[in-house]
């Protein structure tokens, strides 16, 4: 009878042992192992089609700006205003009489406390620019009106080019200063 | 019974050092999933940031990179007198390709840079990848300007009506391109032409460049600035077969908090925005009379023609005409009695 207990009180310290073993086994692997490489968690409802939005992107076209629906993925401000930028830059639906430089990318958008969001393009958006004074106008006032019209949080647009302000992207207007004023008006 | 006893001593032992284990490792766990969430994230590790210093006309910029755009965003500058201060939110583990060729030390998580002269800073911080740039711009105290051409004419005739022409673009900045058109060589042959008529009628004439060299805007109206025209007069080439005369339209509708007031950019024009309209109507009704046909008149705040405190218009020609000496003697005596007309009014 004393074997017994003692066998049964063997068995329950084994299987307590071996139970406690493993769970801190799972969490001290998963942590310092695999926490790393584990994929960031997104919620499957991210990632279907009713969690786009329709955003309005402002294309240079002629002598003033038109207007195209697109679909970019419902996200953070800066990630919308980063998928608007990089919909701008791919031009409107008719490439050929666009002024949007080709070739250009989004390299980062960053937002300051003063909420100016600094738009961090590849040289290609100044190289590749061919227009005259008032296609610049309407290259920078469709991208300002791109990401006024759809981010909220947003006061201006300064635009800059492999991380340095310069002054001018096709020799016309200024892009050392945020956009606001500089696309405010034309006649 | 004493043995059983000891037993279930040992086992609760046992358990409350795997009990203990666990919490340890949830712990960890917990601890590395807050840390990027930010909010009194602390670095325990140094973390790995490169430096690049490098030298620009007018300025020199230092940028540190950083694996983790947290750590560059929770950085702080701040300036004295005479030394640039970045507070960095942890240790760090600098790399830089060589010495840097500037004064700059590192004491715990703080960089210091000592500058020598007055200086003022402009702080960038930048994802993809992570990082701080600061550009630093020693303050001159009589900003002095080398003139971008040399003059035209002798000075003895400075006394005349005096007309800067401006043809846009110039070196690297082709302008607009069709075929083997390029905007920068159609500007200045008009340029060099038009210098030629006006010299015969006795005027005095300056050209912002006269080779193929990249002036800013700012060194065009700086030019400008010194040479006080009675009119100054910009090139360049539409990208629509119209003539297109534009004028400033005075100041940006929103001036308030502009900083380019702070540069008094766009306050020179003012005060003469009558005089440039009269001048874009005049070069307007010779252009039409040239070449029978419309001229598209625009107002738009150029800060080529919202610094130039004279009569100023910014001329764009049809990219479609064939720039031969024909044409350019057509355009050329168009303007030049456009310029006459002004003058006699």
């Amino acid at each position: 009878m004393k074997a017994d207990k003692k066998r049964l009180l063997w068995v329950i310290l084994f299987l307590l042992l071996f139970g406690s073993g493993i769970a801190g086994g799972y969490f001290f692997v998963s942590t310092k192992f695999f926490a790393s490489k584990a994929e960031p968690h997104i919620p499957q409802s991210v990632l279907q089609p009713d969690n786009d939005v329709f955003v309005r992107i402002f294309y240079p076209s002629d002598s003033a700006l038109v207007m195209e629906e697109r679909r970019v993925r419902r996200a953070t401000e800066i990630t919308m205003a980063e998928e608007i930028v990089a919909e701008f830059l791919k031009g409107p639906l008719n490439r050929a009489a666009s002024v949007i430089p080709s070739g250009a990318k989004v390299l980062g958008l960053y937002q300051g406390n003063d909420g100016i969001l600094y738009v961090d393009l590849s040289d290609e958006f100044r190289r590749n620019f061919q227009g005259d004074a008032l296609a610049e106008f309407l290259l920078l006032k469709g991208l300002y009106e791109s990401i006024i019209s759809n981010v909220k949080g947003v006061n201006d647009v300064k635009v800059i080019i492999e991380g340095k302000e310069i002054e001018s992207i096709g020799g016309h207007l200024f892009a050392l200063y945020p956009l606001k004023n500089t696309v405010a008006e034309a006649k | 019974m004493g043995n059983y006893t000891a037993m279930v001593i040992r086992m609760r032992a046992f358990t409350a050092f795997f009990i203990f284990l666990l919490v340890c490792a949830v712990d960890a766990r917990g601890a590395d999933v807050a840390q990027p969430k930010g909010g009194g994230v602390s670095w325990p590790t140094a973390t790995e940031v490169s430096v690049r210093f490098s030298r620009h006309e007018g300025f020199d910029r230092i940028v540190f990179e950083a694996p983790d755009e947290l750590f560059i965003k929770s950085t702080v500058v701040t300036t004295t007198q005479n030394q640039i201060k970045i507070q960095f939110p942890g240790n760090l583990d600098l790399k830089s390709p060589g010495p840097l060729d500037i004064d700059t030390s590192l004491k715990w998580r703080t960089y210091l840079i000592k500058e020598k002269d007055p200086f003022t800073i402009k702080v960038l911080k930048l994802s993809s990848p992570p990082r701080l740039s600061i550009d630093i711009m020693t303050v001159q105290k009589e900003e002095v300007r080398k003139p971008a051409v040399v003059e035209t004419i002798p000075s003895e005739m400075a006394a005349h009506f005096t007309v800067v022409i401006d043809p846009g673009h110039g070196g690297y900045d082709l302008g607009i391109i069709s075929g083997d058109l390029r905007e920068k060589d159609i500007s200045v042959s008009l340029a060099r032409d038009m210098e030629a008529a006006l010299l015969k009628k006795k005027r005095s004439v300056f050209l912002t460049r006269k080779s193929d060299q990249f002036l800013s805007i700012d060194e065009r109206d700086m030019f400008a600035l010194q040479k006080s025209p009675d009119v100054f007069l910009s090139l360049h080439l539409s990208l629509s077969d119209s003539f297109v005369i534009y004028t400033s339209s005075g100041e940006p509708a929103n001036t308030e908090s502009s900083p380019a007031e702070l540069y008094s950019l766009t306050s020179r024009q003012r005060k003469f925005a009558d005089k440039s309209r009269a001048l874009a109507e005049d070069f307007g009704k010779f252009i039409k009379d040239e070449f029978k046909t419309e001229i598209i008149m625009r107002e738009l705040s150029l800060p080529l023609l919202n610094a130039i405190g004279a009569p100023a218009v910014l001329i764009e020609f049809p990219r479609s005409i064939v720039y031969d000496k024909v044409a350019r003697a057509r355009i050329t005596d168009a303007l030049v009695k456009g310029i006459s007309f002004y003058e006699s009014r």
